[in-house]
């Protein structure tokens, strides 16, 4: 069973999803300890707020986070000792908003993988992705994939912040960004905070356009320009595609991103 | 019968003129091995011929099937029937081999109105994966991706078997590959030449490729123009002489004499 989203649930278990409808300010659930779950959720934002998700300790969870609308919020979530999180995370906007999402590995042997997929078309989308190490021996990997198109603008930082004395924790954190047209921008900064000795940190970040070669190499098969451009921006979805395994949720996530990429 | 004639063909890149004049026929069925020394203009042509947008034609014009092509975009050569297994494979990430020879499947054949079911499309890429003898688990990894040099080379056999064109042009297939690889890469292509008339520029340094994939027309490209031609004789002559004597008969200087002219002038 599983211990939240007490509103506007649709499906049971862990084979359906569930559909989250924010038209408050605030919305928090837990994950219960010892819980090893995977959960699908396809969040509409209607309202500005703040969701927040407490693993609870000793726990495994794997979560696809999918959100859509036109209000800002703030996505927090704490991870407790001796629990991993595997997060997968895209939103899908047509207006524009200030999404921020915040983890913090609360307790010892805490755990993050996270992957974030983020497409504009025309609008800007600005925020910060946050990593807050706040106990030893953490870890945390974060992937952040943004494309730009039309007029749209990205404008993300990622901050991993490992605290004063979290020795043994160790933190990456990468940006890729995608700029599908001559007006299109992307600004993100990957940022270290570190205040202790004996951690381990490393981040990277590149943005540019789509390499011409690619774009030819799909064109000598017969694929237009158009085409090509497509394949190569939704190729970075994949992972996360591969991650859900509901039929309905899945289509729903591709016809959105047919929306933003065409 | 498709036929491709390149005529006069002057192409530059970044300002420097590569081809010049080049002349060239091939029809459907023929077998023609490009020979030249490195850095002579063969890949550039192949290039030119599947429409890099890095190329400038200057001047003259590629023709295929009576339609002049020299303007069409790539993929519109590749819907006609033209094909490049380039040397050096690009990689896409994040796009499975098997989704991308689909779509590419797919426009072509939206071309003809007639596009393939899903399930005949896995029944044909299972058995075009087998007859090279490729892992299976290529048809799911990213397109070229972690690929060794000999699977690349396969993989662009493999799309050139499910694309079924009616001229390709093969830009060194056999660099990357062991010996036995080669027989099976070359079993495959002429397989399908012989299946659908299937015509093939060849561009190798090594006579063993064209042991396997015999040649009817043999031209020689040095310094961006085709200097010599024959039939397969003229690779055993080749092999045995080097590029040396054509470059003098043609009356062409070797570069590194007029950079030690040039040293010596400035020394003084």
């Amino acid at each position: 069973m599983l211990p939240l989203l007490e509103t506007n649930i649709i499906g049971k278990e862990n084979k359906e999803y569930y559909k989250l409808v924010v038209d408050e300010n605030n919305y928090s659930f837990s994950i219960f300890k010892n819980t090893d779950t995977k959960i699908l959720i396809l969040s509409e934002i209607k309202k500005d707020a703040t969701i927040t998700i407490d693993i609870l300790e000793n726990s495994k969870v794997e979560l696809i986070f999918i959100s859509y609308g036109s209000s800002n919020y703030d996505l927090n979530i704490n991870v407790s000792r001796d629990s991993s999180l595997k997060l997968y995370t895209s939103d899908y906007y047509e207006s524009d908003a200030t999404i921020n999402k915040t983890i913090n590995l609360k307790g010892t042997n805490a755990y993050l993988y996270s992957y974030e997929y983020l497409p504009v078309l025309n609008n800007n989308i600005t925020g910060k992705f946050s990593l807050n190490h706040l106990d030893k021996n953490t870890t945390s990997e974060a992937y952040l994939y943004y494309l730009s198109r039309g007029n749209g603008t990205i404008d993300r930082d990622a901050i991993s912040t490992i605290e004063k004395d979290m020795t043994n924790s160790s933190s990456k954190e990468v940006i890729k960004g995608m700029l599908l047209s001559r007006c299109s921008k992307i600004f993100a900064k990957p940022v270290l905070i570190i205040k202790c000795d004996d951690v381990h940190a490393e981040h990277g970040c590149a943005i540019g356009t789509i390499d011409t070669n690619e774009i030819y190499y799909l064109m000598s098969r017969g694929l237009s320009y158009e085409d090509a451009l497509k394949i190569i921006s939704k190729s970075l979805i994949n992972p996360i595609y591969k991650e859900i395994d509901n039929e309905e949720f899945l289509s729903t996530v591709k016809a959105m991103l047919d929306k933003t990429i065409g | 019968m498709a036929k491709l004639i390149v005529k006069d063909l002057w192409a530059s890149a970044q300002g420097v003129m590569i081809l010049k004049g080049v002349n060239l026929e091939i029809n459907e069925g023929d077998v023609l091995a490009l020979m030249g020394p490195n850095g002579s203009g063969k890949s550039t042509l192949a290039y030119v011929i599947m429409g890099h947008p890095s190329y400038t034609v200057e001047k003259g014009t590629i023709k295929f099937d009576g339609e002049d092509i020299t303007n069409l975009s790539t993929d519109r050569r590749a819907r006609l029937g033209l094909f490049l297994a380039m040397q050096s494979p690009y990689e896409i990430n994040g796009v499975t081999n098997r989704d991308f020879i689909k779509q590419a499947l797919d426009k072509k054949d939206s071309n003809q109105n007639k596009l393939i079911s899903y399930y005949k499309f896995s029944l044909k890429l299972d058995k075009a994966i087998a007859d090279l003898k490729m892992d299976k688990d290529l048809a799911d990894r990213y397109v070229n991706e972690s690929f060794s040099g000999g699977e690349k080379k396969k993989n662009e056999i493999l799309q050139m078997k499910m694309l079924e064109p009616r001229i390709s042009i093969l830009d060194e297939i056999d660099s990357g590959l062991d010996v036995d690889a080669i027989k099976i890469v070359s079993e495959n292509i002429n397989n399908l030449k012989s299946s659908n008339n299937m015509g093939l520029i060849v561009i190798s340094h090594y006579h063993r490729l064209y042991e396997y994939i015999k040649p009817s027309k043999v031209v020689v490209l040095i310094d961006g123009t085709i200097v010599k031609q024959g039939d397969s004789t003229l690779l055993d002559y080749i092999d045995e002489n080097g590029f040396d004597e054509i470059k003098k008969e043609a009356g062409i200087k070797e570069e590194v004499t007029l950079l030690e002219t040039c040293a010596f002038k400035g020394d003084k």
